[in-house]
């Protein structure tokens, strides 16, 4: 280090900052494909899906399973595992929750405050369902997606590394977020997607089958979870009662980025990891959680619909 | 025959002393149940509890729309005031419960603040910078005197501090929906993982609140704590305070226009049902003896507060009540049959959102009503099955303003909104094979005027930005056809070329919802009335041609609705007392059944008023009609006159 212009204290104060912010943009990526569906089908459909986090899970098995009866290098199991998860996803809009949603409670007479909680209830029941339904099947043996890439990373200078994993699903978040506004902007389907969250009344008045496009966008929400399962996979041991860990992360995001804003998710993550990652890197490892819900807080002391709502 | 033995009990002086019983039998049931009814008397306190919790949550929920997520924060802070009192302090425990009063009120007032909505964001900054004032001052009364320390250690002492500087500058009650029930859960997230590091609780391995109370005891505080709970929330409910929770309840903005002070009354009910949690979180760690953060401040709870109310019925006195019952029935007495309490939960709230969203207590009121409608309605004759050859089987008049259906919730609408849902029923009983609606198509009824109030609501009133979206409503094409032959022009939706105007697919959707009639739409504009008269002719003549049963919906305003400039922002008022008039005069036509007058009339009384425009369309079906009208209702929208009135069809020609 002789040939540094500056004190070996200030290069380390300055690594530990570089690295925090590198990694907490990368996880940034990650958390934003965490939350990507929940801003969707709150977006679109008003629904606060308290499933999610079991969604995310079933993912994550899903693709876990699938590796083990095919021997196929674990990028392509998404190939399987999203459409799985869009049919999922479509069936259970179409089924249950289009049943329940905020507009079928308004039809039924009930309170708009009531249509916000009914699917949240179900959706919790759902949640319980699920998990149960997961440790029926595989008991609480913790599993892993087992890949190469794990351990691997990107070494930027001698001090500052990524890891391989977390900068592909950052490259991943940016892909999906890309796709998803060409989606929703230029299609058919986009475009009535788009009608029907603004207004789905007016969007059934001109024709649009706003049961049928609902489902198609939790298909779409829940497509987006089976790709975050997955990620979850490559990257830690995951259990079927882990839902509820990952929620409040994704809703943290969703929050700060903005209830139905889908870009917003992905800056809303950048910002979250950041900060949890300073927090941790400053005050200790426990002092990540914290850190991460005062920023949460913080963003709704000053923007009361997150920062890119619409 | 259910609903008149509950309207019996239902009764003032029936329902008092039912009361009354049911208390006294609740005080005797320990010493009745003795020894081996233990079990029960447990099971019992667990519904006190819970049905408090109940009460806690209804509170917010169903009476202020303050939809929390984060009612474990209290239940959290509740049970380990009383471990902390308890085993530090060696407090017995029954006032350590009564003191958790203070700290689950402290927290709710962390959080309620600020109240002024005046200078929010001011105060808000001055408050922060005191507090940070004082922190440094605590801070550096520290260094010299580690004593001076109450939280065991710097870190969790900054984080403690910190976090509450957090929560008093956050205006949680002015978040709106799901933002406030996400920051809710995170608070109590937040809290839990604050508790889980530190000593002074046990670093996350939880307390024990040893202590000396008895069954009996416990079962009696939570018949008090119940009580008082009910006590309290109908005591809201029946003082002036409650009347103004009623009227937030029904419609916040409607409640601010008439002066009620929302924020305030949001915050006192947010006081007030916290500690109502917090005392039942103590009652509940009293009788668990260990608790833990993981446990304690665990979304579940949360969870369980919103199934007893909705099992009950969200915005009642009874609901929270009724809905422990259940609860404690499913949690604990299915477990048997089934394993997992909280998995039967789980399938229980899901098919109770299904088949009774309103609730138990909803139900039973629906049952109520429904056996004293039964006494007092009389019986509706049904629609006769008609000629099952074509013809006209029904004429009514609507509204052609989208604002009806644009803007649901407007109260002064409520008339017109009845009126348009009987047309629709009535139209149904008709069972007809299409809907021709007559409209003035070329000047969409007053939506470029109204926009302005429905923007909230109406984005873009032609839809162009989704672009050319096709819909789903069927046509009759050979219906259309053969009225475009008889020289009426149609619009057939679905065919790529044709639009149907705002106030067609409003009224569509009022009238036919599931789209599940064909439907063509005539378009009167530009015909002179005396032209429009014969359109009925036609209609009728295409219908026996084609065997048709018509239901024809004439799709018209009356006074002020395209020409006049005046649109008053009160949505029920009516432009002038000249058109008033006016609009009683064609009614009056309709009502009598005077075809001739109306004909006759119409041209020198529409003149200057706004009714030009659908002179074509109140001729064609006063042409189509025969006999005396039934005008179902009179109102007004936006300053122009509208009505709902059902003509008798001449089925015989």
């Amino acid at each position: 280090m002789s040939d540094l212009p500056f004190e070996e204290a200030v290069y380390w104060t300055l690594i530990d900052l570089a690295n925090a912010f590198l990694t907490g943009t990368f996880i940034g990526g990650y958390y934003a494909i965490l939350s990507m569906g929940l801003a969707l089908s709150f977006g679109v459909m008003r629904l606060v899906n308290l499933a999610h986090g079991e969604f995310l899970i079933v993912g994550a098995y899903l693709s876990a399973v699938i590796l083990q009866i095919l021997p196929i290098p674990p990028f392509f199991v998404l190939i399987v595992v999203v459409p799985i998860m869009f049919g999922i996803g479509y069936a259970l809009q179409r089924f249950l929750l289009n049943h329940v949603s905020v507009q079928a409670m308004e039809r039924r007479g009930m309170s708009a405050n009531f249509g916000l909680m009914a699917p949240i209830l179900v959706t919790f029941g759902l949640g319980i369902f699920i998990s149960h339904l997961l440790f029926a099947i595989f008991a609480t043996d913790a599993m892993s997606i087992k890949n190469s890439l794990a351990f691997s990373a990107i070494r930027l200078s001698m001090d500052l590394s990524i890891s391989t994993l977390r900068f592909i699903f950052f490259l991943v978040a940016i892909a999906m977020l890309i796709l998803l506004q060409v989606f929703l902007r230029y299609s058919a389907t986009g475009r009535a997607i788009r009608a029907a969250s603004d207004n789905p009344t007016y969007a059934a008045l001109m024709g649009i089958r706003t049961d049928h496009i609902f489902a198609i966008a939790l298909g779409i929400s829940l497509a987006i979870s089976g790709v975050a399962g997955f990620m979850i996979g490559m990257t830690r041991t995951f259990q079927p009662f882990d839902g509820p860990q990952f929620i409040l992360v994704a809703f943290g995001v969703v929050i700060i980025g903005g209830m139905n804003s889908i870009t917003g998710s992905l800056v809303g993550g950048i910002l979250l990891g950041i900060v949890q990652v300073l927090a941790g890197t400053y005050f200790g490892p426990s002092a990540q959680l914290v850190g991460g819900y005062m920023l949460v807080l913080a963003v709704l002391a000053f923007f009361r619909e997150g920062l890119f709502s619409r | 025959m259910i609903g008149r033995f509950l309207n019996q009990i239902a009764e003032p002086v029936t329902s008092r002393w039912l009361i009354a019983v049911l208390l006294v039998i609740l005080i005797l049931f320990p010493w009745a149940m003795g020894e081996g009814g233990r079990y029960y008397t447990v099971l019992l306190m667990t519904v006190f509890i819970f049905a408090t919790l109940g009460h806690a949550w209804n509170l917010l929920a169903g009476f202020c729309g303050l939809l929390s997520f984060g009612i474990q924060v209290y239940i959290g802070l509740g049970g380990f005031t009383v471990a902390i009192l308890k085993y530090y302090l060696n407090v017995p425990v029954w006032w350590a419960m009564i003191l958790s009063i203070i700290v689950t009120a402290a927290m709710a007032l962390l959080m309620a603040v600020p109240l002024s909505s005046q200078h929010g964001r001011r105060n808000t900054w001055i408050g922060v910078i005191v507090a940070v004032v004082l922190w440094i001052i605590y801070e550096i009364i520290i260094v010299y005197n580690p004593g001076a320390d109450l939280f065991g250690g710097a870190y969790i002492r900054r984080v403690i501090i910190l976090f509450g500087i957090f929560l008093g500058a956050l205006p949680l009650l002015k978040l709106q929906g799901a933002y406030f029930a996400v920051a809710t859960w995170l608070i109590a997230a937040a809290v839990a993982s604050i508790f889980n590091e530190w000593r002074v609780v046990g670093a996350g391995g939880g307390m024990n609140i040893a202590n000396e109370t008895t069954v009996m005891g416990r079962y009696y505080a939570g018949l008090i704590l119940l009580v008082v709970a009910t006590g309290v929330v109908w005591w809201l409910l029946n003082s002036r305070f409650g009347q103004a929770l009623t009227a937030v309840r029904d419609d916040e903005e409607a409640a601010t226009a008439i002066g009620i002070d929302i924020r305030l009354i949001k915050s006192m009910v947010f006081l007030i049902s916290a500690p109502m949690a917090g005392l039942a979180a103590a009652l509940y760690y009293i009788d668990a003896v260990t608790i833990t953060p993981p446990d304690a401040f665990h979304i579940r709870w949360s969870a369980y507060a919103v199934f007893v109310v909705v099992a009950g019925g969200m915005g009642t006195l009874s609901g929270p009540i009724i809905g422990a019952i259940v609860f404690i029935i499913v949690q604990r007495f299915l477990v048997g049959i089934w394993s997992g309490g909280d998995l039967t939960l789980g399938i229980a709230a899901v098919l109770l959102i299904l088949l009774l969203p309103r609730g138990i207590a909803g139900f039973l009121s629906d049952l109520r009503e429904s056996a004293s409608n039964a006494a007092s309605k009389a019986t509706v004759p049904q629609a006769g099955l008609g000629a099952s050859t074509g013809a006209v089987v029904s004429v009514s008049l609507v509204p052609s303003s989208p604002a009806l259906h644009l803007l649901p919730g407007t109260a002064q609408w409520r008339n017109l909104r009845v009126g348009m849902s009987s047309v629709a029923q009535r139209i149904a009983a008709e069972r007809p094979d299409t809907l021709v609606i007559l409209s003035n198509h070329r000047a969409p009824p007053s939506e470029g005027r109204t926009a302005a109030h429905l923007s909230g609501n109406l984005r873009d009133p032609d839809f162009s930005t989704f672009g050319d979206i096709g819909f789903d409503i069927q046509n009759d094409l050979p219906l259309a056809q053969a009225l475009e032959q008889a020289g009426l022009r149609t619009h057939a939706p679905a065919r790529a070329e044709n639009v149907v105007d705002g106030g067609a697919m409003a009224a569509l959707a009022q009238i036919d919802r599931n789209h599940s009639l064909p439907v063509v739409v005539v378009d009167l504009s530009g015909l002179a009335p005396s032209d429009a008269h014969g359109v009925g002719q036609k209609l009728k003549q295409a219908a026996q041609d084609l065997g048709r049963r018509i239901a024809v919906l004439g799709l018209s305003g009356l006074s002020g609705s395209a020409l006049k400039p005046d649109i008053n922002s009160d949505p029920g008022h009516l432009a002038s007392a000249d058109d008033d008039q006016a609009n009683r005069q064609i009614l009056g036509w309709f009502q009598s059944g005077d075809d001739a007058g109306l004909q006759s009339g119409l041209r020198s009384l529409a003149t200057g008023r706004g009714i030009e425009n659908h002179g074509a369309v109140l001729t064609a079906i006063s042409g189509l009609a025969s006999g005396k009208a039934d005008v179902l209702c009179y109102g007004a929208i936006f300053g122009a006159g509208a009505a709902v009135v059902d003509f008798p069809a001449g089925s015989t020609p």
